[in-house]
């Protein structure tokens, strides 16, 4: 079984994956360094004040576009089931290192799946949508002018701005997570994104619905 | 272009800065300096205006037809401020309990004493607030995000092609050399009285009982309680039409959105971020890697 | 102004009517909104429009339009009826007790006076006199109760001026007029004094003078000239044009306000003859006596030695008229081809002169015309005013001399309050740039060296012109100052035989001024503001001593530095102030002379029985006032174009005597196809038409633009903003609309009438470019200051369809 490797990311996914990596990055440590004075220097770092937080909507976008076609392409295994609210239920487990206490999980667990859901499925939507409010206030109060009548373009930028801060919060923790199970958390994980293969050990270990679904169809 | 330098041209304390702690320096308490407009005695002859752009060597454009239409065609010279172009007066027209009335008024920045661009803006030091109470842009320190303009209750910053905000800075190399600001100084009618924010306050309620005397029961002092005062003080001949007067809101503050940004929000995404660390680097220690192998043992 | 601009703070109330000083003099301004600051005097405005200055009074009526006659006809009438007039002021120091000759009446219902002569559209004015007695004395009954006095007759005159008239002539409601006439009244009380403040609002009707003339019967009534606060001001257009005014800039008019002579004064003795008047009161001053001392003393500065005894002080050297060339003249003049050429300077006369197209038809006639100006004016490219006018077939020879601004030269400005102020110059001017004193003295020496190698039929007064001037080729201000303040020719010596003022020594005051050729002065008005001390008019002493605004030692103010005219007037017939609070100058019976806060309109040792008004042949003002060609009393006519009949006799509805032209550019239109009132003005931003070529004063108001009322633009489909056609029955241009309530439509006799305000300042010259208001305007001229009637005429509003002007 030593050197078996499975496919788990094509080259488009793991195109998407690197794109959505790439900007989020950025407009996550710009997007702190603006957010956080404490943390202006991240900015220096980032190409100075000025340029960051010019590069940050940019990246926004790019990561709406990767973010897009993410979601289409890994949403189809993305879909709750019975099982996975059971994984969530004893999610303690999975914590601990026990997850032979949990119910075996297809390609991605359920936490996977959420993080899909907030960072990836709602990030791309609400930074996308509350980003361009902030970027073009008054063309989008005209927009928005009908739906929300006495909106004012400054209680909107406000608003808006209030609402991707909501976002960075829950986007940026599942965020921490996941870059931690991507490399120190879970070894093993980062060749998928690097070559798209994991090994069959990995697969079984940590998917094993999935491992004895690809070993069917191989 | 010249971009408007502040605290190391003119030597001034300063009292505040934007995304930094206060005070700054624990220095003796100045006199807030102010500016009354009696709207009663303004005639709108924009001799502040041209004024304005005379001292600060603006250059802005001429009003096409097309832009003087979009807010509605007035004695207005401009659709807007503009980043070029630091007050405006305005012209508006309304019944009131006195008749038909012209209701005509200067529009710059406030010099509020607690001032919502300062508050929102998130780059240390870009925005200043001195001792004697004008704020001013550091456009140095600016990082062009328009969040000044957001956490303006009175909608003053405009921006340049970089993004970097102008507004009016009160003369602040005039009155830094004991000169009076150019608006003040030009004005022919008396319209707009220059002094301490305290002198001019208790000038305004005096400008404010004599308009009552003389038949405008109405007549307020408009001293933009929200944000602490404000170094612009307006004596209005009709205080119960406050948003004629060129648009001025009525009850200014800082949102409090601004507010639950620069506060609550901040610590919980600073929780949440340094806690998943945390969290993370607890698991490292205590559970450990999920390794291939912590499984294979199991099984 | 009879005070000045200072003075404005001790007015009680501020009457603005026939001006928008807030608009075009809003640094004067300031004065009014201090007297309100300081001691709560209110500020009312009439006029058509709620304009600047009424945005900041406490009371504004609309009226109408070229009706302010009937509104002051009114006023005039609520003040005798109610007996709101300063009897005491009245009695001593106006003519209403003179009594007026059996030969004056007045028409009703032709509104006509006696001595019409409807061929030649003139008054017999010798008709209008007073009845004299056998010293050539004035009858008069000082109980004012003849029926014949100037009282009565001035209270029978107005009596048909009711409240009623007023707001079926004026559009005023009843009510409004009253409380604004109450307002007034209240300023017959002789602590209180009421400044009226006009400008062209008055002055440009074809009866202007007659509504100045109304405004004199109703302040002399209530006692309000010569008293702090009271006072007529006349608002000034141009920072110097009381100074043109002053130095002869004037139809039939010497500098000093010396009339010109005509034609048939062909001796200096008949000229002085027929123009120093006598005194028909006892204890009148008649200034104007001296009228042989100040002409000769004009000819000595003009002439110097030339100008003997012998040769009549060369009064043949003098041009006599026959009929005096206004502006009107040379403009009509023009138009039929009777000029050869034009030297323009100080205005941009297309731009300014009414029915533009007609001027510029006259310059295309010119041989030749010359511009001297700071910028490419409009009128230097008169033919772009019309596409009838083809540049290809037009003759004149245009040459734009490159002129200087105010700022680059040194000289004087005189303001409306008469002061003269010596400025100095700023920049150097640019490039070739050279101003007026250069360029006519380049002229005038190359005429005199014509004439000295070619001769000619009459060479002397070119010749002998004096042209003392360190540098002939250009004197400097300075020196033209110190002539016109006059100089002995010869020592001057008093009663006792000791010299007074040393041969060639400055004079002091005109009271120095001689008949017999041994003092010369340029011009005697500005008598003493260069005397042996110095330049007065570049004195900056900021004391007030009075607390009153006078500031004696601030510039000098013609005559004699006098701040408030006809001061004696504020103190009674025995010398006493009238009020502690309009304490100004009095007598002091101690010293038997006249002490105050400022120099005395009077001889300093006169008794108090000494009329006022020392101007005037009689010494006291004039009610009843025979020397305006339109009738001793202002009767309301409507204007040339009006839209409607005139209510109190309309088989004469206008002016009589108004010149009326009838060449084929000369239309009047009527209301049927132009239903609308039309008036022109100016707004803040802009000066003229010259403001329009600098970046800043073109962008705070870039665009043409017309104000009309809500309603009218409903009914025309024009909404705030659009292009509109205003069309006369001489042109039309395009503006923008400016659709506001300040602009009020107004029922007068019945009819709904609408009224659209055009401000002046654009053309097709400078940054800021727009129609050319003038081409709507009509020829139709003021009889008696020779002002266009630019307030009042008739145009209709159309939506613009498309082809944007």
């Amino acid at each position: 079984m030593a050197n078996v490797m499975i496919t788990r990311l094509t080259a488009f996914d793991r195109l998407v994956h690197l794109g959505t990596a790439a900007s989020f990055v950025y407009a996550f440590l710009s997007g702190i360094g603006i957010a956080f004075p404490k943390m202006h220097w991240l900015l220096t770092v980032l190409g100075g004040g000025e340029f960051a937080r010019w590069l940050h909507p940019w990246a926004g976008v790019v990561f709406s576009v990767f973010g897009f076609l993410m979601i289409l392409s890994y949403v189809k295994d993305m879909f709750f089931d019975t099982d996975d609210i059971k994984w969530m239920v004893g999610i303690v487990h999975y914590m601990t290192n026990h997850e032979e206490k949990l119910p075996e999980t297809r390609k991605y667990n359920a936490g996977q799946k959420m993080y899909f859901w907030i960072t990836v499925f709602w990030g791309t939507i609400i930074f996308l949508v509350s980003g361009l409010a902030m970027w073009f206030p008054d063309a989008f109060a005209a927009q928005v002018a009908p739906w929300v009548p006495g909106m004012g373009v400054r209680d909107l930028v406000l608003l808006a701005t209030v609402v991707h801060e909501v976002m960075f919060i829950a986007a940026g923790a599942f965020f921490i997570v996941h870059i931690y199970m991507g490399t120190l958390g879970m070894p093993g994980t980062l060749s998928a994104l690097a070559t798209g293969k994991v090994t069959a050990e990995w697969a079984k270990a940590h998917h094993p619905k999935w491992y004895r679904e690809m070993v069917r169809k191989a | 272009m010249s971009y408007l330098t502040s605290g190391s041209t003119t030597g001034l304390a300063i009292r505040r800065m934007s995304a930094t702690k206060e005070p700054v320096l624990d220095i003796k308490d100045q006199e807030q300096l102010g500016i009354l407009v009696d709207i009663s005695s303004c005639t709108g002859c924009k001799a502040c205006e041209v004024a304005c752009i005379q001292w600060h060597d603006l250059n802005p454009p001429i009003a096409t037809e097309e832009e003087l239409r979009e807010n509605g065609f007035s004695y207005q010279s401009a659709p807007d401020l503009a980043a070029n172009l630091f007050m405006l007066m305005k012209y508006q027209e309304a019944e009131t309990d006195r008749g038909w009335t012209w209701f005509i008024t200067k529009r710059q920045c406030m010099h509020c004493d607690d001032p919502g661009c300062l508050t929102a803006c998130p780059s240390p030091g870009a925005i200043v607030q001195y001792a004697n109470g004008v704020v001013d842009f550091d456009q140095s320190k600016c990082i062009g995000c328009g969040m000044c303009r957001t956490g303006c209750p009175f909608d003053i910053p405009r921006y340049d092609a970089n993004d970097h905000p102008f507004k009016c800075n009160f003369c602040l190399d005039r009155v830094g050399n004991g000169l009076v600001p150019a608006c003040a100084k030009a004005c022919p009618t008396n319209a707009l009285h220059f002094g301490t924010r305290a002198d001019m306050v208790e000038l305004g309620h005096k400008v404010v009982a004599g308009l009552k005397d003389r038949g405008f029961p109405n007549a307020a002092l408009y001293d933009s309680a929200g944000v602490g005062g404000a170094g612009y003080v307006y004596a209005l001949p009709h205080g119960d039409k406050v948003e004629h007067y060129g648009d001025l809101p009525k009850d200014p503050a800082i949102s409090s959105l601004v507010h639950l940004w620069k506060g609550p929000l901040k610590w919980i995404g600073g929780a949440a971020i340094l806690g998943s660390i945390a969290a993370m680097f607890m698991h490292l220690v205590t559970a450990g890697p999920k390794t291939v192998e912590a499984h294979g043992k199991e099984e | 102004m009879t005070n000045g601009w200072m003075d404005i703070q001790n007015a009680d109330l501020v009457l603005v009517m026939g001006g928008n000083p807030a608009e075009a003099h809003p640094c004067g301004f300031k004065w009014a909104i201090k007297a309100r600051q300081k001691k709560g005097a209110k500020i009312v405005v009439v006029d058509p429009r709620l304009n600047r200055t009424a945005a900041v009074a406490d009371k504004h009526v609309a009226i109408r339009c070229g009706s302010d006659l009937a509104f002051m006809g009114g006023v005039i009438n609520y003040v005798l009826q109610n007996k709101k007039y300063q009897e005491a002021y009245v009695k001593a120091f106006t003519n209403a007790p003179f009594i007026v000759k059996d030969t004056y009446s007045f028409d009703s219902a032709t509104g006509l006076f006696s001595g019409y002569d409807p061929k030649a559209r003139k008054y017999d004015q010798s008709l209008w006199g007073y009845e004299m007695d056998e010293n050539k004395m004035a009858k008069q009954d000082p109980t004012l109760s003849d029926p014949r006095c100037a009282f009565q007759l001035t209270k029978k005159h107005y009596e048909r001026y009711t409240p009623e008239l007023v707001e079926k002539v004026c559009g005023v409601k009843k009510e409004e007029f009253l409380e604004v006439a109450k307002m007034i009244g209240e300023t017959g009380a002789p602590d209180k004094a009421m400044t009226h403040l006009y400008a062209l609002g008055w002055t440009e009707h074809s009866f202007g003078t007659q509504l100045i003339g109304s405004m004199a019967v109703l302040q002399l009534l209530l006692g309000n000239i010569g008293v702090p606060g009271g006072q007529i001001g006349a608002l000034r257009g141009h920072g110097n044009v009381q100074g043109t005014t002053d130095l002869g800039a004037l139809t039939a008019a010497l500098p000093g306000y010396l009339k010109a002579p005509k034609a048939e004064h062909k001796t200096l003795q008949q000229y002085l003859d027929a123009f120093t008047p006598k005194a028909n009161r006892e204890s009148s001053m008649n200034y104007w006596g001296n009228t042989p001392k100040f002409f000769v003393s004009l000819m000595k500065a003009w002439w110097g030695d030339a100008a003997t005894k012998e040769n009549e002080f060369a009064y043949d050297y003098l041009p006599k008229y026959e009929t005096p060339k206004a502006y009107n003249a040379i403009l009509d003049d023009m138009y039929n081809g009777k000029m050869e050429g034009l030297f323009v300077l100080g205005a941009n006369i297309l731009t300014s002169s009414p029915n533009a197209n007609k001027s510029a038809i006259g310059m295309s006639k010119l041989k030749w015309m010359v511009n001297l100006d700071l910028f490419p004016i409009d009128t230097a490219y008169f033919w772009k005013t019309s596409k009838d006018l083809d540049p290809a077939k037009i003759q004149t020879e245009c040459f734009l001399l490159p002129g200087l601004g105010f700022a680059e030269k040194d000289g004087t400005f005189v303001n409306s309050g008469r002061t003269i102020k010596w400025r100095y110059k700023g920049p150097d001017a640019q490039g070739e740039c050279r101003d007026e004193k250069w360029v006519f003295s380049q002229l005038y020496l190359r005429l005199k060296a014509l004439y000295q190698k070619e001769g000619g039929p009459f060479p002397d007064p070119i010749l002998k012109l004096t042209w003392n001037y360190k540098n002939p080729g250009s004197p400097s201000a300075d020196e033209i100052l110190q002539e016109m303040n006059g100089f002995a020719v010869e020592n001057l010596v008093d009663d006792k035989g000791n010299v007074v003022v040393k041969k060639g020594d400055r004079l002091s005051t005109f009271g120095q001024l001689k008949d017999d050729g041994t003092t010369s002065c340029g011009m005697w008005i500005y008598g003493g503001v260069y005397p042996p001390s110095g330049n007065r008019s570049a004195a900056v002493g900021t004391e007030d001593p009075s607390g009153l605004g006078v500031f004696p030692n601030y510039a000098f103010s013609w005559p004699a530095n006098r701040r408030i005219l006809y001061n004696r007037a504020s103190a009674d017939a025995s010398g006493k102030p009238w009020s502690e609070k309009k304490k100004y100058l009095w007598w002091n019976e101690g010293t038997k002379s006249w002490v105050g806060h400022d120099v005395p309109d009077i001889g300093p040792t006169l008794p108090p029985a000494t009329g006022p008004f020392i101007m005037n042949a009689e010494g006291v003002g004039r009610l009843f006032a025979p020397a305006l060609v339109e009738g001793p009393f202002p009767e309301y006519y409507e204007p040339y174009e009006s839209p409607i009949a005139n209510v109190l006799h309309p088989a004469n509805p206008t002016n009589p005597v108004v010149k009326v032209y009838k060449s084929d550019h000369d239309v009047l239109g009527t209301p049927d196809k132009f239903p609308y009132v039309a008036l022109t003005y100016r707004v803040t931003e802009h000066y003229h038409f010259y403001t329009k070529f600098l970046k800043g004063p073109a962008r705070a108001f870039p665009h043409m633009f017309i104000e009309m009322p809500v309603e009218l633009a409903k009914e025309k489909g024009i909404a705030n903003g659009d292009r509109v056609r205003v069309s006369s029955a001489r042109g039309s241009l395009e503006a923008m609309a400016m659709v506001t309530r300040r602009m009020k439509p107004l029922t007068c006799d019945g009819k709904t009438v609408y009224q659209v305000g055009i401000p002046i300042h654009w053309g097709f010259q400078g940054l800021a470019k727009g129609g050319l208001v003038n081409l709507l305007t009509p020829f139709v001229w003021d009889p008696n200051a020779l002002t266009p009637e630019f307030k009042g005429f008739l145009v209709n509003v159309e939506k613009a369809t498309g082809g944007a002007a």
